[in-house]
């Protein structure tokens, strides 16, 4: 145990409402300056004090922007990517980890490569797959057509679910689960499949869990790659759409109340979701079973 | 009629079957030394044998070979006359009970006893039936719809050997299943594995490195070491005539002392001042058991320590030569020498070079 004073715990405790306030404060002026007229926040600036034009600055994020179809597109690009990952990253950890691979350390070490890869670094070449994921069928001399996945959401879920992080985090967790449970599994004539889904799944669950919602907060943030891949309003992420209100003003002047409403609106998901399944996260990221 | 069904399920089935082990081999990838080299072995069926050696002897590799969760790629097994080594687990009719239990977690006791079967697709009255039976057997009735992190040691114990014996295997595999349990807790599961072995009948492999284990549960010992065979006999031949010196300094608590000697003219000079007749003449290691050497009589050692133990005390004696001897004594004794004398019927010989026992060389008069 960790000694405890009073007076240290007061330090603490300092330190823990001065990040709280730090990360809170843009928050806060973010929902007061979406109380406020646009003609106000032009007149004196960016408001920490409430007004009465919240409902107001709501409703026009719903009828005069595309912000509702973009936060549509931004649920279903998540819940893709995260529902993907946890898929995947399920059964490559279970390959690895269970699975006698021959070369299961180089395997390992490529799916690692992905995390030092992000998307980020490597738009270009991504965007040239995505527009013809035939592409490389087409290179060997099969006569296929092209199919281009650029803006759709498969387009701009998938680059996002081929990633090594959730591979790594699970792989990690079935490295904590005992070995013999496995062979108890082969005892009790499970083969591999049936150890996976009748052991391994229900023993996973909370490490899912996290993994679903780590996912899920990174398809919803993600920037870069739907700025790219998406071409078309009706296509776009919130995320994407949220910086378009800024910079589409065209000749007027931006609105700030409206972009700040819109701002509040598109993170109420998110924060939803953590205050939700929280439990599981910190649960997750402990990847201890008790 | 009555009768019958007094009979406990899993009793009334088909009793083990004999074991017959050929030339198994086996060597892991990139080790230098196979972990075994060539064993053959016959385990009788309905036997209790337990597989005894240091870590590291290829016991827990015998074992999974037996089970299938380890290749057997040269030789054979044959389970009565079914040739196995080339069969899944699931099809060769044994069961395992594992070191740390190994239940499912997230499972009830009575879904971790009829896992096995569910995926055997058997019925599912039968089923029931036959978790009820088991159930009964173990005294683990009222805790069916518990969850494992909500039992003791023991009784996960007891639910992992329930979850073996539900399915009625011809070869119950033990891999060292006493080792977590608390010093009081391996005493009495100890007991009650002896008493259901009894009553079940299955061919019983018990792997472990606890000689007390082997000494108490076994109707054969075998003893591995380096992949080999030492000693394949009951327990009582095991301690009154040790194959080899491996077997002799493995046994026992404390083992048997192992004291360098020399043949020379048909006589060794023993220790304790006298002397024994030797058909051959060599370098030899005399073996004697602490708890056989004769106190009060012949040369006068010099005591180095002594560890008192409640009931009796070990005292570690210095020979005149300068090796150290192993005897022990009634509890409380004190003084810095002690006299000890060697009973000739107690004295064991091995060849000094190869280890193995060469009793029959010494001439007891």
């Amino acid at each position: 145990m960790i000694e405890t004073r009073t007076s240290f715990d007061r330090i603490c405790m300092g330190i823990l409402w001065l990040g709280i306030l730090f990360i809170l404060a843009p928050l806060w002026i973010a929902l007061m300056t979406a109380s406020h007229s646009a003609v106000d926040v032009m007149r004196s600036g960016l408001a920490w004090y409430p007004g009465p034009h919240l409902v107001e600055n709501v409703i026009r994020v719903f009828t005069d922007t595309r912000i509702p179809v973009q936060m549509f597109n931004s649920l279903v690009v998540a819940l893709m990517t995260a529902v993907g990952i946890c898929i995947l990253s399920f059964c490559t950890a279970f390959a690895l980890v269970f699975l006698n691979l021959r070369f299961g350390w180089l395997v390992f070490a490529t799916i690692f490569g992905t995390i030092l890869l992000p998307v980020d670094i490597r738009v270009v070449p991504t965007y040239q797959v995505m527009s013809n994921i035939m592409e490389p069928f087409a290179a060997l001399g099969l006569p296929v057509s092209q199919i281009s996945l650029v803006n759709t959401h498969i387009g701009l879920a998938l680059p996002a679910i081929a990633h090594g992080t959730g591979t790594f985090m699970l792989r990690q967790f079935f490295r904590t689960v005992p070995m013999d449970l496995a062979r108890a599994a082969r005892m009790d004539g499970a083969g591999a499949l049936r150890f996976m889904w009748d052991v391994l799944l229900p023993l996973s669950r909370p490490a899912l869990a996290a993994l679903f919602v780590l996912m899920f907060l990174g398809g919803w943030t993600n920037y870069l790659w739907p700025l790219v891949a998406s071409s078309t309003a009706d296509m776009q992420t919130a995320v994407v759409g949220l910086a378009r209100l800024a910079t589409d003003g065209d000749s007027r002047a931006p609105d700030f109340p409206l972009m700040m409403a819109a701002a509040s609106t598109v993170s109420l998901i998110p924060l939803t979701l953590i205050a939700v399944l929280q439990r599981f996260l910190v649960r997750g990221m402990a990847l201890t079973e008790k | 009629m009555t009768l019958t069904l007094e009979r406990p399920v899993a009793a009334a089935a088909k009793t083990g079957t004999d074991i017959r082990i050929e030339g198994l081999a086996k060597t892991y990838p990139g080790a230098d030394s196979p972990v075994i080299p060539n064993l053959t072995a016959h385990l009788r069926a309905g036997e209790f044998t337990v597989i005894l050696g240091p870590s590291g002897c290829g016991k827990s590799t015998l074992l999974n070979m037996l089970a299938g969760l380890e290749a057997a790629p040269t030789g054979r097994i044959v389970f009565g006359t079914r040739e196995v080594q080339a069969l899944a687990p699931r099809d060769r009719g044994c069961a395992m009970v594992f070191q740390n239990y190994a239940l499912y977690p997230h499972m009830t006791v009575a879904r971790n006893m009829d896992y096995s079967l569910r995926i055997a697709k058997v019925p599912r009255a039968e089923r029931e039936a036959r978790v009820a039976e088991v159930a009964r057997m173990l005294e683990l009735s009222a805790l069916l719809d518990r969850r494992p992190s909500q039992l003791s040691g023991g009784q996960r114990q007891r639910v992992a050997i329930g979850r073996a014996i539900i399915r009625e295997p011809q070869v119950l595999l033990f891999d060292e299943p006493l080792s977590n349990l608390d010093a009081r807790l391996r005493n009495e599961t100890r007991m009650e594995l002896a008493q259901l072995h009894r009553r079940i009948g299955a061919t019983s492999v018990f792997v472990t490195h606890d000689q007390v284990e082997a000494m108490t549960l076994a109707d054969r010992v075998m003893i591995l070491n380096k992949g080999r065979i030492e000693q394949f006999a009951p327990p009582s031949e095991i301690y009154a005539a040790p194959a080899s010196t491996f077997v002799a300094g493995f046994l026992g608590s404390p083992p048997m002392n192992l004291l360098a000697v020399e043949s020379r003219n048909g006589r060794i000079r023993l220790p304790d001042g006298g002397t024994i007749g030797c058909r051959r003449d060599g370098m030899f290691q005399l073996g004697i058991r602490p708890e056989h050497i004769r106190l009060g009589a012949g040369a006068e050692m010099r005591v180095q320590f002594r560890e008192e133990l409640g009931s009796h005390s070990v005292i570690a004696l210095t020979t005149p030569d300068g090796a150290r001897l192993r005897v022990t004594a009634p509890p409380g004794g004190t003084g810095d020498a002690l006299r000890v004398s060697f009973p000739q019927d107690a004295l064991h010989l091995f060849d000094a070079e190869t280890g193995l026992a060469v009793r029959e060389l010494l001439i007891r008069t």
